[in-house]
């Protein structure tokens, strides 16, 4: 994690504002982060479609909670829940060894999912991990014994799918984002531990954390000072050297 | 305890990633090229093996006679049904043995299978053994053929057995029923062979050449058309005993 006041520090050096009152918090520094941080977003999606960067590297994001699907095997990730935006899902465990091992508890509406508390119980491991799956897929493997997800293979070879992201239920809170997966085979009522990455939250204070690994600092600091120079448009120098700073280590990320 | 299937099909899946690191095979698929081949291979073995290492036996079983017809079945003769799939060898000879089931009375008493073993038989071959009185089926001398997964008895009509011993050299459980975790029946000094035999398919499957890519172009090669080596007809795998 990084405090947002470091990367302020050495964009305030790279402006060469030490002691001056020309770059303020509130209208330079936070937009300029924020939008360093939701840049990155774009270019880690970019790169995990590539296969060119594991989501593992994001740990500072990454969050593993267990849930009890739905009678339709879906799993519904609401904000309100977890506390988290799920930016993606890294993985989904079903058949999980817990801690302790609890038993899906009623489901007041077997249409939701629930979400399982981290004080009732915690993920320990499982044996299996469920492929993605996108909508074609979904429906041409089901009866395919060679894909995952398929309803036929019950035994050792069961091998599990999952189909991300449905939204089915329409109306509860319109401002909220819920998104929602289905297991194949399904899973009704079922205990399955899932590993997602939260959306790096913004900063709203130069005290607050920023959700990327210490290695991001300077890509952070060079798109911000990117986007002030935007702001500037003084013909300075800025903009290409960041430009060139950033791709460059973008590509040795790559 | 011989190898699992389990142990196979893994190292495989590990083989064939570090040639397809992008492409998932999923177990089943490699356990169902590895049943595929070591069908082919294990019952060459057998047909080579004078081994009792593959011969199943099934103590009791029950000997039915239906009185309505069916399908593949005939009125008022004695049958049963195999209890699980055999290989196709020529003259039946997946089936080892058939005897009566009967159990020994005295502890030291010959087994059954040593007094009277069944003949095997076609229905075309019946006519020419009804005509001659000795080898006309009869409790002394009964015959069996095979009809599909049916097991015709004759000789038996006249005395009331409950059920057969046989003895069959099955084929490998389909991929749908196998036992990941139970010891893979087969040869295990043919195993190098066959997990040779199922990379070497496995490779093939997985060849994508760029033209079966639909991007739009058509930029065939004749090089990228995924080749197998060509296999002799004197090969070793080609060859059968019979």
């Amino acid at each position: 994690m990084i405090v947002a006041s470091t990367l302020i520090e050495r964009m305030v050096a790279a402006l060469d504002a030490e002691g001056s009152d020309r770059y303020q918090f509130d209208r330079d520094f936070k937009p300029a982060i924020n939008y360093a941080i939701e840049y990155y977003v774009s270019i880690f999606n970019a790169a995990f479609g590539e296969k060119k960067l594991s989501e593992e590297n994001l740990r500072e994001l990454t969050r593993t909670r267990v849930f009890q699907t739905s009678k339709y095997s879906r799993i519904r990730f609401a904000s309100s829940d977890l506390g988290d935006e799920v930016w993606s899902v890294l993985v989904v465990c079903p058949e999980p060894v817990l801690d302790p091992q609890i038993d899906p508890v009623v489901n007041p509406d077997p249409t939701s999912s629930l979400y399982i508390d981290g004080d009732q119980t915690i993920f320990v491991r499982s044996e299996y991990a469920a492929s993605r799956l996108n909508f074609e897929e979904w429906n041409e493997n089901n009866d395919n014994i060679f894909m995952p997800g398929n309803v036929v293979m019950q035994n050792k070879f069961k091998e599990y799918a999952y189909k991300n992201f449905i939204h089915t239920k329409d109306g509860e809170a319109p401002t909220e984002i819920i998104e929602e997966i289905e297991i194949r085979p399904y899973l009704d009522n079922q205990l399955v531990g899932v590993t997602y990455l939260r959306f790096p939250p913004l900063i709203t204070q130069d005290t607050d954390q920023i959700y990327y690994p210490k290695t991001m600092k300077n890509l952070l600091v060079n798109q911000a000072l990117k986007f002030i120079s935007k702001k500037q448009g003084d013909g300075t120098n800025l903009y290409s050297v960041e430009e060139k700073d950033i791709s460059t280590l973008v590509s040795l990320m790559a | 305890m011989g190898t699992p299937l389990r142990h196979i099909v893994n190292d495989i899946t590990v083989d064939l990633r570090q040639i397809f690191d992008d492409k998932r095979v999923i177990p089943s698929q490699i356990a169902y090229w590895i049943i595929l081949v070591g069908n082919r291979l294990k019952s060459q073995h057998i047909k080579k093996m004078s081994s009792g290492a593959f011969l199943t036996t099934f103590a009791e079983i029950p000997l039915e006679v239906s009185d309505v017809p069916g399908d593949n079945l005939v009125r008022y003769r004695n049958y049963f049904d195999l209890p699980d799939c055999i290989y196709d060898f020529n003259n039946d000879r997946a089936i080892e043995y058939i005897s009566y089931s009967v159990v020994p009375e005295l502890p030291n008493e010959l087994p059954p299978l040593t007094n009277v073993v069944f003949g095997r038989t076609t229905p075309s071959a019946l006519k020419s053994l009804y005509a001659n009185p000795y080898t006309k089926p009869s409790v002394k001398t009964p015959y069996f053929y095979r009809s599909k997964n049916r097991i015709y008895v004759l000789g038996l009509e006249c005395v009331k057995v409950q059920s057969l011993e046989v003895g069959l050299y099955l084929t490998l459980d389909p991929v749908t029923e196998i036992d990941l975790d139970a010891d893979f029946e087969f040869p295990e000094e043919l195993l190098f062979v066959l997990k040779k035999q199922v990379l070497d398919m496995g490779r093939f499957a997985l060849l994508m050449p760029q033209e079966r890519v639909n991007d739009g172009d058509d930029d065939t090669n004749p090089n990228q058309v995924p080749t197998n080596k060509i296999t002799s007809v004197n090969d070793p795998i080609n060859q059968s005993d019979t």
